[in-house]
């Protein structure tokens, strides 16, 4: 679980991001530079998979914190799914779930995300 | 059952009640929570192995991720230009160097300040005002300091914040998105500022925020402040071991010197101890010697023969034989450069018994003590065969220089008599793996000047490499 990876999915302009390991240290930054590099190529629709990564602290938070705010200044959107209760709390007081809503699963955010469209 | 049910639930609320009363809701708990696990998390940052550039990213990453802001920066101040320059930052255009020189009311502002403060309400000085004049002082450990101020100016002048500085500094602090600032110093020195964007979450920061703020930037200022003693200390090393390197190179150059004026007193033996010296390094690297055995091996070489600077140049110059009294003089050189060089203390261990001894024999027969092989040191018995075999392959006043290959036969023939045979055999080993271009930097060859034939000197080799009589009696 140390090691953190990040692989990612494309659904139609929705770029799925799946994280692995703990969000915990500048290992996440990882996360960072693909989202640009998905804005580069256009996609402004994230949904970001944290099922296999139960551990985020603040410097997970912060990281997060800017994907969406980078995401959000591109005009698009960041949507959290498989988030842990107490994650869930963390998102909540530090603002995050206001940006960026949080779902239950991959499949509800990616209906919310084309129902939207 | 039901009215269980019912005191259960009553004293969960009575309990939640409490909490809220004491301003401590279910968020707020989890909050605090969240803020130690981050200290905890900062602690572990700043006393880990990283380097200071990412420890210094680390904590700024922490410290936004708990105070929720996408966007910080951390400036690092150096006392000795009064330059602010921004080494670390998030959610900022990173092209663009960010750097800025503070002036003394800057810095008397960010040393009295309150530990954190708003940028946002910059202000032009009043007229007149000079904060604390001439208070700000370089400390003896080179960091600036402030002294002389009475406790009540100092609650005055936190009072009046900083105003100043954050209005002459509106655009490198708005460049930087700056909400708030917290100056990182330790005791009464200016190690750097942190500067936190505005709240992610929205609204403004509260008291708890700055409370965050303030402990983490404490911790912050620890670390750049030993950061810059750390690289104050490498400066000192460095400045150091550049020094030490000067000397080490007048040292060596000094001997060089040295060597050249003994070599002087005869044209025929010009450049003979540079010779000696590379042949002896030569043959103690094949024997496996280390480092600093090997520059001994190389003094020693130089400075073999520094007692021939008294004997008369005309005995050395002689072509015909010399007399009983010429001998005596020769056979003086070595306990003269053994006086000359018993009074330096040399890094490499003593030089001057190398000197002494450099004509004894293994069997017993040389000069000037007739010691034997194992009462002699291995830099002798390198010594002892480097100089001689430059004497064999180079022209004297009373002889033509021989060849190689003769040269070879002539060790052999006296190795176990004159030389001992490990050093001998290591000399050969040189000498074959020179010629075969096995040595890519080769030191004896180049020295010869002289064209032969490698065929023929390599058969020489392969010849001297059996047994020989004194051989199966090493000394």
């Amino acid at each position: 679980m140390g090691h953190f990876q990040v692989d990612i999915q494309f659904a139609d302009d929705v770029a799925i991001f799946k994280t692995s390991g703990y969000i915990n240290d500048l290992g996440g930054e990882k996360i960072e530079k693909q989202c640009e590099d998905v804005l580069r190529e256009g996609y402004r629709k994230v949904i970001i998979n944290l099922s296999d990564s139960p551990i985020i602290n603040s410097i997970g938070i912060s990281i997060l914190i800017g994907i969406v705010d980078r995401i959000n200044k591109a005009e698009g959107n960041v949507f959290f799914t498989n988030v842990t209760n107490s994650n869930s709390r963390v998102f909540d007081f530090m603002g995050l779930s206001k940006y960026a809503p949080i779902f239950r699963t991959v499949e509800d955010a990616v209906r919310h995300v084309s129902g939207q469209a | 059952m039901r009215s269980g049910m019912y005191r259960v639930k009553h004293r969960f609320s009575l309990k939640r009640t409490e909490r809220e009363r004491l301003g401590m809701g279910k968020y707020n708990l989890q909050r605090i929570l969240y803020v130690f696990s981050s200290l905890n998390d900062l602690g572990r940052v700043i006393t880990s192995n990283g380097s200071v550039d990412d420890i210094t990213k680390s904590a700024l990453y922490l410290i936004l991720g708990t105070i929720s802001s996408s966007e910080g920066a951390v400036f690092h101040y150096e006392p000795s230009s009064c330059a602010m320059e921004n080494i670390v930052r998030k959610g900022l255009d990173g092209t663009t160097p960010l750097s800025f020189t503070l002036s003394d009311g800057d810095l008397n502002e960010l040393l009295l300040a309150s530990q954190v403060f708003e940028t946002g309400s910059g202000q032009e000085p009043l007229q007149g005002f000079t904060p604390l004049q001439r208070e700000v002082r370089t400390l003896g450990d080179g960091m600036v300091g402030i002294s002389n101020i009475r406790p009540s100016e100092k609650l005055d002048h936190a009072e009046r914040g900083v105003t100043g500085f954050t209005f002459r500094h509106r655009e490198h602090l708005k460049a930087v998105k700056a909400a708030l600032a917290a100056p990182l110093r330790v005791g009464d020195k200016l190690v750097g500022l942190l500067t936190v964007g505005k709240r992610f979450s929205g609204g403004e920061y509260g008291g708890e925020d700055r409370e965050i703020l303030s402990m983490m930037s404490q911790q912050l200022s620890v670390v750049m402040y030993n950061q810059q003693l750390f690289s104050r200390l490498q400066r000192k090393v460095e400045e150091n071991r550049k020094l030490y390197e000067n000397l080490k190179q007048i040292y060596h150059d000094t001997i060089q010197a040295f060597a050249v004026a003994i070599d002087a007193k005869d044209d025929y033996t010009q450049g003979h101890s540079a010779r000696v010296a590379q042949y002896a390094m030569a043959i103690g690297q094949e024997l496996g010697l280390p480092g600093d055995e090997l520059e001994g091996l190389r003094f020693a070489g130089l400075l073999h023969d520094i007692g021939k600077i008294t004997v008369d140049s005309s005995i050395i110059r002689k072509k015909s034989s010399l007399n009983e009294q010429e001998i005596m003089q020769i056979h003086r050189h070595p306990s003269v450069g053994y006086d000359i060089l018993s009074h330096i203390k040399f890094p490499w261990g003593d030089l001057s018994k190398l000197a002494l001894h450099h004509h004894e024999k293994v069997d017993g027969h040389g000069y000037p003590d007739g010691i034997e092989g194992k009462d002699l040191v291995l830099g002798v018995r390198i010594i002892t065969l480097a100089d001689s075999f430059d004497a064999m392959t180079s022209d004297r006043p009373y002889r033509k220089q021989i060849s190689l290959g003769e040269t070879i036969e002539e060790i052999r023939r006296c190795m176990g008599t004159h030389f001992d045979v490990e050093v001998c055999r290591a000399l050969f080993r040189v000498l074959e793996k020179e010629l075969t271009g096995e040595i890519a930097d080769p030191k004896v060859i180049p020295c010869l000047n002289r064209l032969f034939d490698t065929p023929y000197v390599l058969q020489v080799l392969k010849a001297a490499d059996g047994p020989c009589e004194a051989a199966r009696h090493p000394v």
